[in-house]
C-alpha cells in the first residue's frame, strides 16, 4: 500500500470517535427460501426504526429487489415529493435470489429513490457485499426517510441486533478513504472486515445531480476495500442531502445457504453448470475474466458504435489505443474478481499501484476499480480522450467524489461540444478549455464538483438543467441544444451509438428511468444480425427484453451472465439471443430458491410486467411518462451536423436512394432534412407499435385492461391512469 | 509434493478405490459419493480421474479456503468455504466433485486409502519434488 494513503489512514483511523445518538433493537430473522418477509424503516430525521411485515400481496406482486423498491417509494411519496423532499426515499433491496454463492452474479442489490436528475423514481443495480449482508440479518429491503440535522453514520449491527445512530465526528470527505476508515473500525478484527461493508457517497456528490453511492467490500486476496457503485441517477445526492455520511453493515456467520433454499441440489448444480461454461468458454467469447467489459470498446469501435465526441461519431482509430489486451495487461490478474462470493464471471476488474497526476490526491499510488466499459467510452472516447491512464485516474476520482461516470462523461462530452462550437467559451466556463482530448481540463471540471465551485457545480447540474441555463441565460439555440445534448427524461445517455439502430434508439426512449441501457440492448440484434427487421418483431424485442432484463432486478442477479457468457451450442437453438439454457437456469435458480413451480419463461416476465408497469404509471404520478417524454434527442437516431453527415456520407445517400428518395443534386442540408424527416417518422410508427404491443394508449400510458390483467389495478394506480384517458 | 498417482494401464476397474474413499469419508458404500473416479474407456481400459493438486483451485476460491498444505497437498477450510461452488466448475481436470447431501466440495487430499487397496497398484503415493 502506498505509504503517503497508508498515512492517512492509520491517522483517520486512530483519530476516529463514535457517538452514539440513538439506538433501536431488533430481532435477527433467518430468511427462508429466500425471503425474511419483513422490511426495515429507518426515519433519520426521527431516528428510529420499525420493522414492516411484507404482505403477501406486496410478495406476490412485486417479487423482490426492485419491485420492492418501487412498491415502498410508491408509498412514501405522493405527487408533489420532489428530490429533496424529506419524504423522499431511498430504498435498498435485494430479492429472494440475491445472496446466494452458487450461481455466478448473485450479489446485486437495488436502489430506487426520486432522482435529481429526472424527478421520477430510479433504479440503479450495485454489487459488493452490502446487500447479501443487511439481507442475512432479516430484512428483504431497507428503506431511509427524513432529513437529518446532524451528519449521520448508521450501524447496523448484525450481530447484536441493534442500529445505531452516530454523529460523524471524522474529516474523510471521499470513499476510497472513508470506506476503509469505516470497514477497519467497524470490524473487529483483520478477519471479521469481510463482515462488514460500507454505503458512502463523497465530497461531489452533493454538489451536483449526478451524485453515486459506492457499496464496499473487503477484497481478502489484495487486504482493500473496494467500492461497487450504484451510479445512476444521482442517488448519492439524495443521500447526501439527507445528510447520511454512511450506512455500515455488520453481520458475521455468512454461509452458503443463508437463503435456506427450497432445493439446495438444484441450486448448487445449477450455479456449477455456468462455473463449468465460464471455464470452458470464456475466452473463446467475451474474456470477461481477463478483461472485465472493457473488450467492447474494441468491439463497439469495430461497429461504429463507440460514442466518439459526443456521440457525433461510432469509431475512432485511437480508441484502440484502449483495446481489450491493454487492458488485459494493465488488470493485476490471478486474483478472484468477483463482486459477490461465487461469480466466477469476475468482471471486477482492477488496476493496481497507479500513481495519479492530478487533485488532492496528486502523488498517491491507488488501487482503481475498473474502469468498465461504459466509464472509457463515458469519460474517454465520447470526450476524445484515448489516454488510457486519464480515464483510469478519471474512474478513480469519479468514483472517490461519489460521481456517476456515464452522466458526467456524457456532460462532458456535450459540453466539449458547445465549447468546440462557439456556444460556450472560457468566460463561461471559468478558464477550462474544454476541448475534445483535454484530459485536464476534464480532471479539473470534476475536481471542480468535488471542492463545490466554478463551472463544475454548474456542469454538474446535468446535460438537461445545462440546456435550459444555456438558453436562458446566454441565448443559445434551443432546438441544435436539444440534437445534441444526450438525455431524455432527465438522464444522460449511456455509452452506445444508436444512429443505425431504430429499436435501440427506441430502447433509450421508452426505458422507464431514463436513456440507460440496462432495459434494452438489442443494437446487434437490429442492426448488426437483422433479426428484428419489422415494426413488429422491433415491437416484441421492446417488450420481451426490457421485462426479461428487468426480472434480474426483482431477483438479485446481475444481467452480464445471461449473455456476456454462452453455451457452446447456443448458436444452434431456436432462439439464441434469448440463451434458451440460460432462462432453463433461472426458472432453476428461481424454483430452487423459493420453492415455486415456474415452467416457462412468461412466468418470470409476468413478475416483471407488474413492477415495469408500476414504474411506468409511477413515472405519471410524478408527472412524466407520456409519449412526449419519450422523446429523445435526434444525435441518437441521425446526423445532426454536416460533418457527421460527410463522415458518413456513402451509407447515408445509399438509404436514401434504397428508400426512394431522389438525392441527384441535393445539397447535404437537403439530404441531411430528408433523412431526418424519414428516421423521425420511423421513430414515432415504433413507439405506436411499442405502446400497443406493451398494452398502452398511444400516449404511452398503460390501459386500465392491462393493469387489470397484471393484478396491479388498484386504486390509487388507476387514479393516475384515469387522469390521462379521455 | 505429495499426490496420488496412477498408472492406467495396471487399472482392472473393480472400483475398490472409490468404495474405499466414498465409505471413509462419507460412510458411503456405494462409491458415489468418491474423490477418485474410475470410468471405462475403450478396449476393456479404464480412465482414473483424481486431483493431481496442481492447485489452480486456489487461484479461484474467493474466500481462500482452498490453501496449499506444508506438504504440497490441496486443502478445504470448511469453516472459510461458503459452497460457491467454482473450484468445482474450474477444475481443469473436473476433480473436485460436489456431491448431493453434502455441502461442502469435496476433492482427494492424498491420504492414501485407496492406493492400499488396489490390487494392481494402479494408484499409488508419491512425493514429487
Amino acid at each position: 500500500m502506498d505509504c503517503k494513503y497508508k498515512e492517512i489512514l492509520e491517522t483517520q483511523i486512530k483519530d476516529y470517535k463514535r457517538e452514539q445518538i440513538a439506538q433501536s433493537p431488533f430481532e435477527s430473522k433467518k430468511i427462508d427460501k429466500g425471503y425474511a418477509d419483513r422490511t426495515l424503516y429507518i426515519n433519520i430525521g426521527e431516528k428510529k426504526a420499525e420493522i414492516k411485515t411484507v404482505s403477501s400481496d406486496m410478495r406476490e406482486k412485486f417479487t423482490g429487489g426492485r419491485g420492492y423498491g418501487m412498491k415502498l417509494l410508491w408509498d412514501a411519496v405522493n405527487s408533489d415529493t420532489k428530490w429533496n423532499s424529506p419524504e423522499n426515499e431511498i430504498v435498498i433491496a435485494q430479492g429472494p435470489i440475491g445472496g446466494i454463492t452458487q450461481y455466478p452474479g448473485s450479489g446485486k442489490t437495488y436502489v430506487a429513490t426520486i432522482s435529481p436528475l429526472t424527478d421520477i423514481p430510479i433504479d440503479s443495480n450495485v454489487g459488493g457485499h452490502f446487500g447479501p449482508l443487511f439481507k442475512l440479518c432479516g430484512f428483504d429491503a431497507l428503506e431511509i426517510q427524513g432529513k437529518s440535522e446532524t451528519q449521520l453514520v448508521i450501524f447496523i449491527d448484525g450481530e447484536n441486533g441493534m442500529i445505531s445512530f452516530e454523529k460523524y465526528l471524522g474529516d474523510c470527505e471521499d470513499s476510497h478513504i472513508l470506506a476503509e476508515v469505516l470497514t477497519d473500525v467497524f470490524s473487529i478484527s483483520e478477519d471479521d472486515k469481510k463482515n462488514v461493508s460500507i454505503i458512502s457517497a463523497g465530497s461531489a456528490a452533493g454538489n451536483t445531480n449526478f451524485g453515486i453511492l459506492n457499496f464496499s467490500y473487503y477484497d481478502i486476496h489484495r487486504k482493500h476495500t473496494k467500492l461497487k457503485q450504484a451510479g445512476r441517477g444521482g442517488i448519492g445526492t439524495v443521500f447526501v442531502d439527507k445528510n447520511i455520511k454512511a450506512v455500515v453493515v455488520r453481520k458475521p456467520g455468512m454461509t452458503g445457504d443463508m437463503n435456506n433454499v427450497a432445493d439446495y441440489d438444484k441450486v448448487a448444480r445449477t450455479g456449477i453448470r455456468l462455473h463449468r461454461e465460464l471455464h470452458d468458454n470464456d475466452g473463446s467469447q467475451a474474456n470477461m475474466r481477463l478483461n472485465g467489459t472493457t473488450r467492447l470498446v474494441e468491439a463497439m469501435n469495430d461497429y461504429d458504435l463507440v460514442p466518439v465526441n459526443n456521440f457525433r461519431y461510432g469509431y475512432h482509430p485511437d480508441a484502440y489505443k484502449m483495446r481489450q489486451q491493454y487492458w488485459q495487461e494493465t488488470f493485476t490478474q490471478g486474483i478472484p474478481d468477483g463482486c459477490w462470493y461465487g461469480c466466477t464471471m469476475q468482471c471486477s476488474k482492477s488496476v493496481s499501484n497507479v500513481e495519479l497526476k492530478t487533485g488532492p490526491y496528486k502523488g498517491h499510488k491507488v488501487l482503481i476499480d475498473g474502469p468498465e466499459y461504459e466509464t472509457a467510452a463515458g469519460v474517454g472516447t465520447n470526450c476524445g480522450i484515448y489516454d488510457p491512464h486519464a480515464v483510469l485516474e478519471c474512474n478513480f476520482y469519479c468514483d472517490t467524489y461519489g460521481i456517476d461516470t456515464i452522466s458526467f462523461g456524457t456532460t462532458c462530452a456535450f459540453l466539449m461540444e458547445c465549447f468546440e462550437e462557439n456556444l460556450i467559451d472560457v468566460a463561461i466556463t471559468g478558464g477550462l478549455e474544454l476541448h475534445f482530448g483535454n484530459w485536464t481540463a476534464q480532471l479539473e471540471l470534476l475536481h471542480q464538483m468535488s471542492r463545490g465551485e466554478g463551472f463544475g457545480t454548474v456542469a454538474g447540474l446535468g446535460v438537461k438543467k445545462l440546456k435550459e441555463i444555456f438558453v436562458d441565460q446566454y441565448g443559445i439555440d434551443a432546438d441544435y441544444l436539444n440534437d445534441i445534448g444526450m438525455e431524455c427524461k432527465g438522464l444522460e445517455y449511456s455509452e452506445y451509438v444508436t444512429k443505425e439502430s431504430l429499436a435501440q434508439q427506441a430502447g433509450y426512449g421508452t426505458a422507464n428511468k431514463g436513456a440507460q441501457h440496462d432495459e434494452n440492448w438489442l443494437i446487434f440484434m437490429d442492426m448488426v444480425n437483422n433479426q428484428i427487421p419489422t415494426f413488429e418483431d422491433k415491437a416484441e424485442a421492446l417488450y420481451f427484453y426490457p421485462l426479461f432484463r428487468t426480472w434480474f432486478s426483482l431477483v438479485g442477479l446481475c444481467k452480464l451472465p445471461w449473455n456476456d457468457i454462452e453455451p457452446a451450442n447456443n448458436a444452434e437453438t431456436d432462439e439464441p439471443a434469448k440463451v434458451p439454457e440460460h432462462i432453463e437456469n433461472y426458472i432453476n435458480l428461481y424454483n430452487g430458491v423459493t420453492g415455486a413451480n415456474v415452467q416457462h419463461v412468461s412466468e418470470l416476465v409476468l413478475q416483471s410486467e407488474r413492477v415495469y408497469n408500476l414504474q411506468k404509471v409511477f413515472n405519471l404520478k410524478m408527472g412524466k411518462g407520456l409519449r412526449r417524454d419519450d422523446a429523445i434527442p435526434y444525435r441518437s437516431v441521425g446526423p445532426v451536423t454536416i460533418v457527421e453527415y460527410r463522415s458518413r456520407m456513402e451509407r447515408y445517400d445509399k438509404q436514401l436512394k434504397e428508400l426512394g428518395f431522389d438525392i441527384k443534386g441535393k445539397t447535404i442540408e437537403e439530404k441531411m432534412g430528408i433523412l431526418r424527416k424519414h428516421r423521425e417518422n420511423q421513430y414515432e410508427m415504433l413507439l405506436d407499435a411499442v405502446y400497443n404491443r406493451r398494452g398502452w394508449t398511444n400516449n404511452a400510458v398503460p390501459m386500465p385492461e392491462t393493469l387489470q390483467r397484471l393484478g396491479i389495478d388498484y386504486p390509487e394506480v388507476l387514479e393516475v391512469v384515469n387522469k390521462h384517458l379521455c | 509434493m505429495k499426490v496420488l498417482s496412477k498408472n492406467e494401464a495396471l487399472c482392472i476397474g473393480c472400483k475398490k478405490c472409490m468404495v474405499e474413499c466414498a465409505t471413509t469419508y462419507y460412510k458411503d458404500e456405494t462409491g458415489d459419493k468418491s474423490v477418485i473416479r474410475i470410468t471405462e474407456s475403450t478396449n476393456d481400459k479404464f480412465d482414473i480421474n483424481v486431483c493431481n493438486q496442481c492447485g489452480y483451485c486456489t487461484t479461484i476460491c474467493p474466500t481462500q479456503a482452498l490453501t496449499i498444505s506444508k506438504n504440497g497437498v490441496i486443502t478445504l477450510n470448511r469453516k472459510k468455504c461458503v459452497e460457491c461452488y467454482a473450484c468445482v466448475g474450474f477444475c481443469d481436470t473436473l476433480s473436485i466433485h460436489y456431491f448431493t447431501g453434502e455441502r461442502k466440495p469435496s476433492k482427494c487430499i492424498a491420504c492414501g486409502k485407496c492406493a492400499a487397496v488396489c490390487p494392481t497398484s494402479a494408484i499409488f503415493i508419491e512425493n514429487l519434488e
